[in-house]
């Protein structure tokens, strides 16, 4: 049985992540919030399939939250849901290896859609790995 | 003023975003509490209801709000905004917290706006001030962030200005010495200066410093709580 998938939000719009995280639990999902970057470094645990992530927060922003969890949980998957980015920021989330790079305001379809892709990946990913050959 | 516009469509995306999700959540409430119609309605779906139609009410009037703001600085600016015009201070400060607050909150800067009893004309030029404001935040970026800020339009000695009053924050110390050595600010137009007198209270008058001090990284003057920003032509 396939388990939940379980999202760590990230954003400093409470308004906004608080209510989308409801939306994507009413769709099954298991979410948690925090509203800063630092709050998500302590937040994500290994349980995490994918963080949805701003990029411009007070503190700690998201390239930094990406650069270090990138190092401390390489198989997040991450996926980067901003207000700010302009073509600069997305070709640099991509660099840094964010897995899709979307702008608010976003169809929550739209969004959903991303989240299977990548966790789909993440699992397909584990998958070939559980049956190589040792 | 590209920064400002920067700052402003940021804060547009989010604000669109509450209103998605927030119309969004109401929808699937709505959906929720349609298929429990047959049993007793759920109060806390019903209150969740609400709150999301409170939440998109509230976000309209956000948008409703940046977009004055930002039709203001259109229209100010959109022919000769570098030509001293009739301008109301407060129309000013109101705009530029509206349309700063998000690059500000980024640097746990809080921007708000007091408003005046009646209007404060003054005959600058728009750019300058909006140009300036921004510096200004920017300084107190530079120098940490982590300070509220409450602009007001005013006099000081029958001279219309803004009042810049540092009402708390972390670092309000640091960025109270930072402005204080900061008399004089890089005005963009030739021919204007704009200048940050340390005021004791709101209403107060000036409080002299020597240039020499302040050159120097000197400690807020005591009881100094904010700054009259006045943009005048320099002497021919």
């Amino acid at each position: 049985m396939k388990e939940t998938t379980k999202l760590l939000l990230v954003d400093d719009e409470s308004q906004f992540v608080d209510i989308l995280a409801r939306r994507l639990a009413l769709r099954g999902f298991d979410t948690r919030v925090v509203h800063t970057g630092e709050a998500a470094l302590k937040a994500v645990t290994e349980a995490t399939d994918a963080m949805i992530l701003d990029l411009r927060m007070s503190g700690m922003d998201g390239f930094e939250v990406m650069q270090a969890v990138r190092v401390s949980h390489p198989e997040i998957r991450i996926i980067i849901l901003t207000g700010y980015g302009g073509d600069t920021e997305e070709q640099t989330a991509y660099r840094m290896g964010a897995d899709a790079f979307l702008r608010k305001p976003v169809e929550i379809d739209e969004l959903i859609q991303c989240i299977d892709l990548a966790v789909g990946e993440k699992e397909t990913e584990k998958a070939k790995k559980a049956h190589l050959p040792r | 003023m590209a920064s400002l516009l920067a700052s402003s469509l940021h804060e547009m995306r989010n604000i669109l975003a509450v209103i998605r999700e927030s119309a969004g959540l109401a929808n699937d409430l709505a959906n929720v509490v349609a298929d429990n119609a047959g049993a007793e309605a759920d109060a806390g779906d019903r209150g969740l209801l609400c709150q999301s139609l409170q939440g998109v009410q509230d976000a309209v009037s956000r948008a409703a709000a940046l977009t004055s703001a930002l039709e203001y600085m259109a229209q100010q600016t959109r022919r000769g905004g570098d030509r001293p015009r009739n301008c109301d201070l407060w129309r000013v400060c109101e705009s530029f917290c509206l349309m700063g607050a998000r690059s500000a909150r980024a640097s746990k800067i809080s921007l708000s706006a007091a408003r005046a009893s009646q209007p404060v004309w003054a005959e600058v030029p728009v750019q300058i001030l909006f140009t300036v404001l921004q510096e200004i935040v920017t300084l107190c970026t530079a120098v940490g962030g982590l300070v509220d800020l409450r602009l007001s339009a005013s006099h000081q000695n029958q001279e219309p200005g803004i009042m810049i009053a540092l009402t708390g924050g972390e670092n309000r110390a640091m960025i109270l010495s930072a402005l204080t050595g900061k008399p004089i600010i890089n005005c963009p137009e030739p021919g204007w200066s704009a200048f940050l007198q340390p005021c004791q209270q709101a209403t107060a008058g000036p409080v002299q410093i020597s240039a020499q001090g302040a050159g120097n990284g000197c400690q807020a003057e005591a009881g100094v709580l904010g700054f009259f920003l006045a943009i005048r032509p320099e002497a021919v």
